[in-house]
């Protein structure tokens, strides 16, 4: 084709075909890792690609944020009670999320008869960010998490449609490599046990440089938002027919102090679980929370922590009746 | 408005179109206009304190210019001290208060001078420099003035350069406004190539290790030696990419506009002595403090011991002008020790190579010349980085500690992270050192079109990937 006799318009074509090219070879691009980051098999993608592909079913899953992900061992929890168990527990999640990976295993696996859902102080706050919204990136095609992440975030529907965006500002972390890695063939080395993730380290001493800095205490967030999204994970339970427990699990004694909302906050979640008719089992007041070796800081317990706390939380599972053979509950 | 901004995405390629639509005697007076609109995007009022700089030196160049004999040097000095006195409000007054404070405490005075609470406008630094070189030239005979305002102005507001340089000389960029630049799509995509490796820069490489550079300098004492090496070195790179990028995106906004900025940096960190170091740093503010401080000072006229002295005196005040703080004028101090001692040393480290075995050159003389360069520079760089003089020593105390745990990584930059910009880096390096055989755009620009596009998609794609696209700030714009 010969060129146009203006420069400037020739320029122009040029600039807007190479556009055209460049929006070509994003679209590409972001197929590609969107196919990889869905052929993981391993880690965090690969926990949550079998929930998707409805190759999870288990009889008791474990919800919550990143305390419910290093804190439940479900091989415990499974020679204890004879229960297959998962979990689903997601680093960073606040209640909204960790709902919407509930109904999205719902929505692709048969229901659990067993709910654990793990409690925090931040579980009755709906926050105006999403920790580290890349690892939902591939899935923004559920409903439930579509419309949780664009309740908080009102571009998701830039991330889910335009080619690349999501993972270009949504994804500080990079997951977006391990896609292309897979696509090479290549595999990371498991980290996860039935979506339990063990940390064997040894305290970081981030807490004590907190207290150096925050010594006269903290408030912590809670909103009507925050306290409706546990409610609806307590009635979306019932109404599938499954018992839940919500559990508190332990937190490192010296920190209670310094949460000067403490008591108000567990006690609006006790009234929560007791009008929902729903057992509340705290562990924040027993002997693994003074002991420092079993943290590696104040909210997370290590491997020995997590393993010593699964143990006693199979232990009052069983003494309470929620066991296989006894295939319907009467706890 | 931020290169990195939405905004600007928008302001530039509207601002060029109506540039090269509107016929020639209006585009300078519209460039001044979008000049203003760019700069009070940050914030309108300080419009207010460029315009002042603008009007002093104006004024005060065509008296010069018209003066003979002393009144000639006293309106020089009336016009840089009116402008420094602009620049000493905002910047530095509350610096030398406190340090007078500090110093009256100490025989038992305790002085409560005002306060202004100004808030730094951003680049008052640059165009205060850029505005002051223009009316030493004038003075020295070497620039004529300009007797449109509109042209002085817009010289001094160019939106391209006007928060974080290149500081231009007037030879240069004054009488570009003043001819004809007529459309032409060569250096329109020479120009977007330029700032597409700015950006490159700024959001792959300076944005991605700002990310350890944080979680590492917020709390030195929470962080092991190797951490603390890491997180120094990666500030080498963030600072070097951070404001280098920029540079480049200047130069190639004002290229796509027909102007030609010059050169701010020459690859840096390849260079083998601290000396060279300054020759490829910041080429803009290194010889503006060479032609109008050290220079007139003496330079290294006047014997070893005047040189040393004037390399001291030059480097202390372009630590000031980068930050009113000790730690600042310490980065200036030592780099300014650096330079002298290479001075100094000259015959000594020549005897040493000789005793080496390595008086003809070669690569291992080379590495190791340039691995001290480049650990002297990082060292200096901590004062520059560190919050505080106490967190400088914190981390230089701390480096050797902690050797036994090789954990590098932080909270917010994990091993992807790392990854990623080193090999960033790694990328920038190799792409530099081929440049200065042949320019990459040169040996892409040979290939077809579909795999030459295909490599600047790519690269386009890989910015947007690899970036950190949280609209951070650059970090000269707080000089």
């Amino acid at each position: 084709m010969p060129p146009p006799r203006s420069p400037r318009r020739w320029a122009l074509l040029r600039l807007a075909a190479f556009a055209l090219f460049t929006a070509l070879v994003a679209a590409l691009v972001h197929t590609a890792i969107h196919h990889g980051l869905r052929r993981v098999d391993t880690g965090g993608f690969g926990s949550a690609n079998r929930i998707v592909q409805g190759r999870a079913p288990a009889d008791l899953v474990i919800t919550g944020s990143s305390r419910a992900l290093v804190h439940y061992d479900p091989r415990v929890l499974t020679a204890a009670t004879g229960l297959s168990a998962l979990n689903l527990g997601r680093n960073g999640s606040h209640t909204g999320l960790q709902l919407a990976v509930l109904r999205t295993h719902l929505r692709h696996n048969p229901a659990p008869r067993l709910v654990i859902h793990n409690l925090d102080l931040h579980s009755l706050a709906s926050p105006t960010e999403i920790h580290d919204p890349g690892q939902y990136l591939p899935y923004l095609d559920e409903p439930a998490i579509y419309a949780e992440v664009s309740e908080v975030h009102r571009s998701a529907w830039a991330w889910r449609h335009v080619p690349l965006y999501g993972y270009a500002v949504a994804d500080p972390r990079l997951h977006w490599l391990e896609g292309i890695v897979r696509l090479a063939g290549l595999k990371r080395p498991e980290s996860l046990i039935a979506g339990f993730e063990p940390r064997p380290w040894s305290w970081t001493g981030e807490f004590d440089r907190f207290v150096a800095k925050a010594s006269a205490g903290y408030q912590v967030a809670r909103d009507d938002r925050g306290r409706d999204q546990l409610a609806a994970l307590l009635r979306l339970c019932r109404d599938s027919g499954i018992h839940v427990i919500l559990v508190f699990s332990p937190e490192y004694t010296a920190v209670r102090p310094l949460q000067l909302n403490r008591a108000s906050l567990l006690a609006e979640m006790s009234a929560l679980a007791a009008s929902a008719h729903v057992p509340l089992w705290d562990f924040s007041d027993t002997a693994i929370c003074s002991d420092r070796r079993l943290f590696y800081n104040s909210q997370h317990l290590n491997a020995a922590g997590a393993e010593a706390f699964s143990r006693e939380l199979a232990r009052r599972l069983v003494s309470s009746g929620y066991t296989a053979p006894r295939l319907t509950f009467h706890p | 408005m931020l290169f990195n901004s939405l905004e600007f995405a928008g302001f530039f390629p509207v601002v060029g179109a109506i540039y090269f639509a509107l016929p020639h005697a209006r585009r300078t007076s519209f460039l001044l206009l979008a000049s203003a609109v760019f700069y009070m995007a940050f914030v309108p009022a300080y419009i207010l304190v460029l315009g002042a700089t603008i009007g002093i030196d104006y004024a005060a160049a065509l008296r010069i210019e018209r003066a003979r004999g002393r009144p000639r040097t006293l309106w020089l000095a009336a016009s840089i001290a009116a402008t420094c006195l602009i620049l000493f409000a905002f910047k530095y007054y509350a610096f030398f208060t406190s340090t007078f404070v500090g110093l009256a405490t100490l025989v038992g005075w305790h002085p409560s001078p005002p306060t202004l609470d100004l808030i730094l406008p951003v680049g008052l630094s640059f165009h205060t420099f850029q505005s002051l070189s223009y009316v030493i030239e004038v003075h020295r005979g070497r620039q004529t003035a300009e007797r449109d305002w509109r042209v002085f102005a817009t010289y001094v507001l160019f939106f391209p350069q006007l928060v974080a340089g290149p500081i231009e000389r007037p030879q240069n960029l004054l009488e570009q406004f003043r001819a004809r630049h007529e459309f032409d799509p060569i250096l329109l995509t020479s120009g977007l190539k330029r700032m597409a490796w700015g950006f490159f820069k700024k959001l792959v490489i300076a944005d991605r290790l700002a990310l350890h550079v944080n979680d590492v300098y917020a709390d030195p004492s929470a962080h092991s030696g190797p951490q603390l090496a890491v997180a120094t070195a990666a500030f080498a790179y963030q600072i070097y990419c951070d404001f280098s990028g920029y540079s480049d995106i200047a130069v190639g906004a004002a290229r796509i506009l027909g102007f030609r900025l010059m050169e701010n940096f020459d690859a840096p960190y390849a260079a083998t002595s601290t000396g060279e170091f300054w020759r490829r740093w910041h080429i803009s503010l290194s010889t503006w403090f060479r032609d109008y401080v050290y220079v007139p000072l003496g330079g290294g006229r006047s014997g070893p011991w005047r040189r040393t002295r004037n390399l001291l005196v030059t480097f202390a005040l372009s630590g000031l002008w980068h930050g009113a703080a000790w730690n600042f004028v310490i980065w200036g101090l030592l780099n300014g020790l650096y330079v002298s001692f290479g001075h100094a040393s000259r015959e000594w480290r020549d005897r040493f190579w000789t005793l080496a075995g390595l008086a003809s050159g070669g690569a291992p003389r080379r590495a190791l010349m340039w691995m001290t360069t480049f650990s002297l520079t990082c060292l200096a760089w901590v004062f520059f980085r560190a919050s505080s003089l106490s967190d400088a020593i914190e981390v230089i105390t701390r480096l050797g500690t902690g050797w036994s745990d090789p954990r590098v990584t932080t909270e917010n930059c994990g091993p992807r992270q790392l990854v990623v910009g080193l090999a960033a880096v790694i990328f920038l390096e190799t792409a530099q050192r081929v440049h200065r055989s042949t320019p990459l755009t040169v040996i892409i620009g040979r290939l077809p079109t579909l795999p030459r596009w295909s490599a600047y998609a790519g690269f386009i794609v890989l910015v947007g990937l690899a970036g950190v696209h949280g609209g951070s700030r650059f970090i000269y714009f707080q000089f």
